[in-house]
């Protein structure tokens, strides 16, 4: 479900973009989720599962958002994204982990021009600790 | 003992902390003068402000200990080692991510690094409306001066301030909003953007490099990883401390300590959820009550120019009437993160619209919200899991209003084209003539702005009254006669301004109060 909501929520094909296939959009979002609480982690399985199937119980298409095509799965989308709160509570965290699992390539961020670590690669010393503070004379506490 | 820097000038202190993996599995027993329970903003500026004074201090922190040669630069890799929840921190409704740090020195090694003194009006309300004449700016005036030079703090220098700090400075100015550099502690800043992941050349003078090692070199002892869950108490004293160290493994290892004094500086989140797991100390029943947090958001703006704005100084300038915090008051910090924080704080759409959203990120003006909020929130546990109550009061909503308005007034000054609004559907204001008529038809609700905490607050408040408050003018708890609470819970009322300073500034008060009282 994943991998068919980033195709068309980061359509790369024919931009500057790193191809969303070339990116480990499924494992990244794995280590979000990984640090979620039990009762967290259900609330956010249901909510899968609702846009996954919502598709059909709205009514809307006769197929999981996962088979559906490309127009279709943007239209859906887009139909949650101003929908009631529960839809827009569900579709923001799947753009959301969507983003986290792209995003946090490196490559993927400098096609947009956003420089990545650069402290290594630019040698840039560290300053250390700071030293010890100069003991000055105390201020009086006030009562 | 002391170590080198690396040029072997002057000898720099170092600092020793103990990891879980150096505790045997059977666990140890510590006694102290006073434990302290939390590294952050407060914790390390009592931990070294005590051990300065003579005595016994032991300092426990939940998070691990990461060296900053061990940070990344890469935000989500830094939300995994130093965020508390790995950064997933939020209220029920979940559309409002409370972030912390979770590692040995705080939230100060994953902040901005921005600093304000807390407003003069502010700290007089806290006098009027709880009795606490003590934090009269005259009072606290010599402890903002003192952690202001120990911190390095000062404004921004002209060749910190990037293009977007300088257009919407301008902007500001052809408005007639107030406006100046920001100031922070920082020294010598290689403005490589990446503050909140953490400063890997140690140039931020957070708590991992300054009141930490200071208070190691004077003999404190340190132990990361180790949480503490519950207290000895005997005729209203906490006399010992029971804690659980766990190590990579995930094995858990016995920590007690025997302490005449107990300094809690667990933060806004964890202090109140610590004395509701031991049921203590919450006579007036406000403990966790009265939650803010300062609701943050990011506003974009799109400009012919390329701006960069995650490129130098994470925050530059602000903008805003901080002097006088009321109704409607804002402040906006000009500065923003990468292509994932735009992503995930603003709405570009959905396919080629957000793709020619995200390729023009860096033509974005950029800068952060901050507005005064009510202490409307609530934070406890339930069946063992941390719940935060809070949803944007509805007058806390005109200020956000008006905080859209301003920033998108200035970035039209400054010559942006079109401003995008942090809703969670995408709003786009696409000329100054429209600003009023688009932010005036936004509502307040749940799931509708993108909302990121930085400041939690208010949930152990200080104040004169036992019944009206959990904790006195000098940090003692009401109900207990060795604790004391000295972190951002105690803050009767939001600052608008970043808390950090203050923080710092009301922990080297009360420590000192607390060191002068035996």
């Amino acid at each position: 479900m994943f991998e068919r909501f980033a195709e068309v929520y980061i359509p790369t094909e024919g931009t500057n973009l790193k191809p969303v296939p070339e990116v480990p959009v499924l494992d990244n979002i794995d280590r979000v989720l990984g640090h979620l609480d039990g009762p967290t982690l259900d609330e956010v399985h249901t909510g899968l599962k609702l846009f996954d199937y919502g598709s059909i119980v709205l009514g809307l298409h006769f197929a999981r958002f996962g088979n559906l095509t490309p127009e279709d799965r943007t239209h859906y989308i887009r139909r949650w994204d101003g929908g009631g709160e529960t839809q827009r509570a569900i579709v923001g965290l799947i753009k959301k982990l969507v983003a986290f699992g792209y995003w946090q390539d490196v490559e993927a961020a400098r096609r947009v021009g956003y420089q990545g670590p650069v402290s290594e690669e630019a040698k840039i010393l560290s300053l250390g600790n700071a030293p010890m503070p100069v003991i000055e004379p105390r201020p009086e506490t006030p009562t | 003992m002391t170590g080198t820097s690396p040029d072997n000038a002057p000898a720099m202190p170092v600092l020793q902390v103990r990891t879980p993996a150096a505790i045997p599995d059977s666990g140890i027993t510590l006694d102290a003068d006073v434990l302290v329970v939390g590294s952050g903003a407060s914790g390390a500026v009592a931990a070294y402000e005590l051990s300065s004074r003579g005595a016994k201090v032991v300092v426990l922190e939940a998070g691990p200990y990461v060296k900053s040669a061990q940070f990344t630069e890469r935000l989500t890799q830094s939300f995994d080692s130093l965020y508390e929840d790995g950064g997933n921190q939020a209220n029920n409704a979940g559309d409002l991510v409370v972030l912390q740090g979770s590692c040995v020195g705080g939230s100060t090694v994953i902040n901005a690094a921005v600093c304000f003194r807390a407003p003069d009006a502010v700290l007089e309300s806290w006098g009027t409306d709880h009795g606490l004449d003590n934090l009269a700016p005259s009072a606290m005036a010599p402890y903002f001066d003192k952690v202001e030079r120990n911190l390095h703090i000062q404004p921004n220098g002209p060749h910190e301030i990037n293009l977007n700090g300088r257009l919407i400075a301008d902007g500001a100015r052809k408005l007639g909003i107030h406006t100046a550099p920001a100031a922070r502690n920082i020294k010598h800043c290689a403005l490589t953007g990446h503050c909140l992941a953490g400063c890997k050349t140690d140039r931020k003078q957070s708590m991992l490099v300054t009141y930490l090692p200071w208070a190691s070199e004077l003999g404190a002892t340190i132990l990361s990883g180790t949480r503490a869950e519950s207290f000895e108490v005997r005729d209203g004293r906490i006399t010992e401390v029971h804690a659980i160290a766990t190590d990579a493994d995930g094995a858990e290892k016995p920590v007690n300590v025997k302490a005449g004094l107990v300094v809690v500086a667990a933060g806004a989140i964890q202090t109140p959820l610590l004395f509701q797991r031991n049921a203590l100390g919450n006579s007036s029943g406000l403990i966790g009550h009265n939650f803010a947090c300062h609701p943050s958001t990011a506003m974009l703006g799109e400009h012919p120019d390329d701006i960069y704005s995650w490129l130098g100084a994470t925050i530059s300038t602000y903008a805003g009437n901080i002097e006088d915090p009321r109704e409607g008051s804002y402040l906006l910090e000009a500065g923003f993160l990468g292509p994932l924080s735009i992503s995930t704080a603003s709405e570009g759409g959905v396919g080629r619209e957000y793709v020619e959203f995200i390729e023009n990120a860096k033509k974005n003006l950029a800068a952060v919200t901050l507005i005064h909020d009510h202490n409307v929130g609530r934070v406890y546990s339930e069946n063992g899991r941390k719940r935060i109550d809070y949803e944007l009061d509805d007058r806390d909503f005109k200020s956000l209003q008006e905080a859209f308005r301003a920033a998108a007034n200035i970035y039209f000054a400054a010559g942006a084209t079109r401003v995008f609004l942090p809703t969670t559907r995408r709003t786009v204001i696409e000329g100054s003539g429209e600003v009023d008529s688009v932010v005036n038809s936004l509502e307040n609700g749940k799931h509708l702005y993108k909302f990121t905490s930085y400041h939690p607050q208010g949930t152990m408040r200080m104040g004169r009254d036992p019944k009206a408050s959990v904790v006195g003018p000098d940090g003692k708890m009401h109900d207990l006669d060795n604790v004391y609470v000295i972190d951002a819970s105690l803050f009767p009322s939001t600052l608008l301004v970043n808390p950090q300073e203050t923080v710092y500034a009301m922990a080297t008060y009360l420590s000192e109060g607390i060191a002068a009282r035996g």
